[in-house]
């Protein structure tokens, strides 16, 4: 598949969006929704990251598994390379950006479980994407994932202002009735874009 | 103190590590031999009844070779059953790879049957790629063209083929994997000849 | 043994607590990306459910047996390890042994491993709890999640298909709801089921925000 890198981004921001289309990040989703703030913030962490590690778990599974005959461990290996991946960049922050650690610090450690980093791993090596497309991948599922959940945070802060949700629906019920909605409107933008 | 905490901690990792890694390679090693045979099994025994020869657990490896003739040219292999040449194909569905095998005539014109050896679409929606039911909608389909997905509407004429209701992309993943397939086969057995 | 005399020991408390009031779906909010997939259908429903009441159990004891050992810092990569490397290789041991077993459960593989309920119940109570409360508290989270899964393929598999293990049960002139059945819509069940758990639960209402 010879398919422009810039595509491979719009698809995975709109049209493929990780988390209302492949319903994948989801637990992470429903968390960081509360406030705008935190979810873009967390939006942009993810994005950060995935910009590294979606690369990064591509050129190891090329160099490291594929010559190896080892593709069996490819969960495995992503895994761990995830968790130290994101441990690395915490520490790096921490010591080379203390202000940008305080302000995005605590969003890191979540990253490891957020499944759309390990469905990126994934994904690459199923569609067989090249470097280019990989690192367009990433990003796009970043602020796929990140658009996401701040359009939904966005709403949530909305209604808590307006309405008054019932008792027992508050919290996660409600945002579960906004991220259907959401779900179903992104269903529309399909048919745009063939990336398969 | 807290270096040797570090370093200990890290050592904790790697040699669980290690040891994962370790066990999956020798689950590995001892799986893969049964697994080969399973999917030589499954490719034979699916080969005969897509060519509609009876075949049982005890005898089916002999009628496979008294009945079927293996042929390749260009890199691609297929198989010849009485008047059916049947492949494999292989394709990218939404989750993970779509295997199966196409039998078409001996012109290599329409399609006879397909059927899905293995696939990991959503289950419930996608996997219904595998059913009876929908697959029996290739029949008579074009070989000679690539097939299209009928989106909307109902298909009309040989080269399109319905797609399932909620299940567009793994539908589609189906259609291109099978016309593909076709074209390669065509290529190399029509060169050969 | 007077058997309501159980009722009050830590090991039942344990596990009841787990499948019922801090249901992993409703109350504790794990695992909802496989059950928005999953649950379109009860043949699928009770495979994913089974399999995850499987590794959840072994996993838990698994974690409860290293809980000593386990680096603070590194608890998260250790319970992915850990339970990766268990679910495949029972992955690869269903496929040698069991192979037609396997291809059905072969897309659920990569959905258990992420399934955030197996973690989240590591990091909750297997890594500070004793082997055999650490068992009971997975077994007591995975079927909640297993009656989750179940409850909801009910009304998804009648409504959006029509059928209930397979067999028609509405009228051929029922239109099927394909949304219901599709994930996107599944939303919307979920959203009534959380709704319903807490009343019958009586779990208290979430702060208004």
């Amino acid at each position: 598949m010879t398919l422009n890198p810039l595509i491979i981004l719009v698809a995975a921001v709109f049209t493929h969006n990780i988390a209302l289309t492949y319903l994948i990040g989801i637990c992470p989703m429903l968390a960081m929704s509360r406030r705008v703030g935190t979810a873009a913030g967390m939006g942009v962490a993810v994005t950060f990251v995935l910009a590294i590690i979606g690369p990064l778990n591509w050129v190891i599974y090329r160099l490291l598994l594929v010559p190896t005959h080892s593709e069996v461990m490819s969960f495995l290996v992503f895994i761990i390379v995830i968790a130290s991946a994101v441990q690395l960049v915490e520490m790096l922050v921490s010591r080379f950006f203390p202000a940008l650690h305080s302000s995005f610090g605590v969003f890191l450690p979540l990253i490891t479980v957020n499944c759309a980093v390990l469905a990126v791993s994934l994904f690459v090596v199923l569609r067989e994407y090249s470097l280019w497309q990989t690192v367009a991948f990433s990003i796009g599922t970043g602020i796929g994932w990140g658009l996401a959940t701040t359009i939904i945070a966005g709403i949530r802060e909305r209604l808590v202002l307006i309405g008054d949700v019932p008792a027992d629906l508050r919290g996660a019920g409600i945002t579960m009735v906004i991220a259907g909605i959401l779900a179903l409107a992104f269903i529309g933008f399909s048919g745009m874009v063939a990336i398969q | 103190m807290n270096l040797k905490r570090k370093l200990l901690d890290v050592l904790f990792i790697v040699v669980l590590g290690v040891v994962s890694v370790g066990m999956l390679i020798a689950m590995q090693s001892y799986s893969a031999p049964a697994v080969k045979r399973f999917q030589e099994t499954r490719l034979k025994t699916s080969i005969l009844t897509a060519a509609g020869i009876a075949w049982t657990q005890a005898d089916f490896r002999e009628m496979f070779e008294q009945r079927v003739r293996e042929q390749s040219g260009d890199g691609v292999a297929w198989f010849v059953a009485d008047s059916l040449v049947i492949y494999e194909f292989k394709g990218r569905g939404l989750w993970g790879m779509i295997e199966g095998i196409v039998t078409v005539d001996s012109s290599l014109d329409h399609i006879v049957s397909v059927r899905i050896l293995a696939q990991e679409e959503t289950p419930g929606l996608g996997d219904r790629i595998k059913d009876a039911e929908y697959l029996v909608t290739y029949r008579g389909k074009t070989a000679a063209e690539p097939l299209e997905l009928a989106i909307r509407h109902k298909a009309e004429g040989e080269n399109e083929v319905d797609a399932i209701t909620g299940a567009t992309l793994s539908s589609q993943a189906l259609v291109k994997t099978v016309s593909d397939a076709a074209a390669r086969l065509r290529a190399a057995a029509k060169g050969g000849r | 043994m007077n058997l309501r005399r159980i009722a009050y020991t830590r090991p039942w408390r344990t596990f009841i607590a787990g499948f019922f009031k801090e249901n992993a779906v409703a109350y504790q909010l794990l695992g909802l990306c496989s059950v928005l997939a999953v649950s379109n259908r009860m043949e699928n429903a009770i495979a994913m459910g089974l399999g995850v009441v499987f590794v959840m159990t072994v996993s838990s004891v698994l974690i409860s047996l290293l809980r000593n050992w386990i680096p603070s810092q590194y608890r998260l990569i250790t319970y992915m390890i850990v339970t990766s490397t268990f679910v495949i290789i029972v992955d690869l041991f269903l496929k040698a042994n069991f192979p037609l077993i396997s291809s059905q459960l072969g897309p659920y593989v990569g959905l258990i491993i992420t399934n955030c309920i197996v973690m989240g119940r590591q990091e909750a109570f297997a890594n500070k709890n004793g082997t055999w409360l650490s068992l009971l508290d997975g077994l007591g989270s995975s079927l909640s999640y297993l009656y989750t899964l179940v409850i909801l393929a009910f009304f998804r598999e009648i409504l959006g298909f029509g059928t209930l293990m397979g067999v028609r049960v509405m009228p051929e002139s029922f239109p099927p709801w394909v949304v219901i059945s599709m994930a996107q819509g599944a939303w919307f069940l979920l959203a009534i089921y959380y709704w319903v758990f807490r009343r019958v639960a009586k779990l208290k209402p979430v702060e208004q925000e």
